[in-house]
């Protein structure tokens, strides 16, 4: 029942922001900015900038609300918005990403064992935040949002193998950062 | 399987973080979607000014288009007066007022009739030349005669009297008027040229129109008063 009156809510709320409602479109901010501005800042290091993709992804979301059909969840909606607003910011800021043919990159599925447990969130960030663009957009895409491969490719417009390349080395180099993390923790430098 | 393990436990993580923005970051998506609804509202009236404009245009083009007919119209009609009351202003310092504008379908019918039976035209002025030779004659030997003989000057004004006192051979004019004069078909004309000025006087004048009419006003009245 419950799930079913916030559903309710949330229609109401999004029929009154396509009106224009500007209290309800704030309570549609402050109901999903601060989850929005943590995706945000998984793709943009500075969090001024994180913050300005942000606005800018809630400026659209609120003059294309009317497009927004209910059928999926309107959370996802939203983040689909911000991450196509943080792609087309670094597309513009890095002009293009520093991607990697797959020939160029030798895998071995197996090296790859490591823990996560043991680290926070800004520790797991701050790895993050120290790839090169192409290898975290095309990780973030993956292992966070849950993009397939051919997805990925559309959205970033490059080869299927690329992305698939981009996401080998992304975790090359995040097994490498653990490695190293894990090593300071235990004071074995 | 490790992989995905990881993925996981990476995505929960930062799945589950928050980050609060600023404070001013709502003041300023506030004022970027009031400066995109003002936007949006001045495109609205943009299309508004636009049609309105053009509705005007075509409105106007038609105003004057229609009423440069009318007035095309109505100038035709005034050039004929002015044509009729030029003749009549000429013919007035000639002779009179009134009998020139009867004289006139006389003239019109004349030429009708000169045109359609030239032959009977010619005997007619001949016969007229005759009535005036004899005329002459008759007045030659006994002026005093010719004027003890007003039967013809009933309807003749008196400054036709006075001219005819003044000048003799006016009263032969005078004479050869009362023979050709058709009485009914003058006043038909006066009366059609009256009632065109009437309906002048109706139609929405311009100040052409105005200016044209006062103009030929005074003239006729400055005629009429050189005249007395």
């Amino acid at each position: 029942m419950k799930v079913i009156q916030l559903h309710q809510e949330e229609k109401q709320l999004i029929m009154l922001a396509i009106e224009n409602d500007r209290q309800a479109q704030q309570q549609i901010y402050t109901k999903f900015s601060s989850k929005m501005l943590s995706v945000c800042r998984q793709y943009i290091k500075d969090i001024h900038h994180a913050e300005d993709v942000m606005i800018t992804g809630f400026m659209k979301v609120f003059t294309n609300l009317k497009n927004f059909e209910n059928k999926g969840s309107f959370e996802g909606w939203i983040r689909r918005i911000i991450i196509y607003e943080c792609i087309d910011f670094i597309r513009v800021k890095r002009n293009n990403f520093n991607h990697q043919d797959i020939n160029d990159v030798t895998i071995s599925e197996n090296e790859s064992v490591y823990e996560m447990e043991d680290f926070s969130v800004d520790d797991i960030q701050n790895m993050i935040d120290n790839l090169p663009d192409g290898y975290k957009m095309v990780f973030n895409l993956y292992a966070i949002e849950g993009y397939k491969h051919q997805e990925i490719a559309e959205m970033l417009k490059i080869n299927v193998g690329t992305s698939k390349s981009q996401l080998s080395h992304a975790r090359k180099l995040l097994q490498q950062q653990i490695i190293e993390l894990k090593n300071k923790l235990n004071g074995t430098t | 399987m490790a992989q995905h393990k990881i993925d996981n436990q990476l995505k929960e993580k930062l799945n589950a973080r928050e980050i609060q923005p600023s404070a001013p970051a709502w003041d300023r998506l506030d004022a970027m979607l009031t400066v995109s609804e003002e936007k949006k509202s001045k495109k609205g009236y943009g299309w508004f000014f636009v049609a309105a404009s053009t509705m005007l245009f075509f409105g106007l083009g038609f105003f004057i288009f229609s009423s440069s007919e009318t007035t095309k119209g109505n100038d035709s009609i005034p050039v004929v007066n002015s044509v009729k009351e030029e003749m009549d202003s000429t013919e007035t310092n000639k002779i009179n007022q009134i009998s020139v504008e009867k004289e006139q379908p006389v003239l019109v019918q004349n030429e009708v009739n000169y045109s359609k039976k030239k032959a009977r035209f010619i005997q007619s002025v001949e016969k007229n030349e005759l009535i005036k030779e004899k005329n002459i004659i008759q007045e030659n030997p006994s002026p005093i005669i010719h004027q003890s003989s007003p039967i013809t000057y009933k309807y003749v004004s008196p400054d036709d009297l006075l001219a005819e006192v003044q000048t003799s051979s006016k009263v032969i004019t005078s004479d050869k008027k009362t023979i050709a004069r058709p009485r009914i078909q003058v006043d038909a004309n006066s009366l059609l040229t009256t009632v065109e000025k009437e309906l002048d006087n109706t139609y929405r004048e311009t100040t052409l129109d105005k200016l044209t009419r006062k103009f030929q006003d005074t003239k006729l009245a400055l005629a009429n008063r050189n005249y007395e």
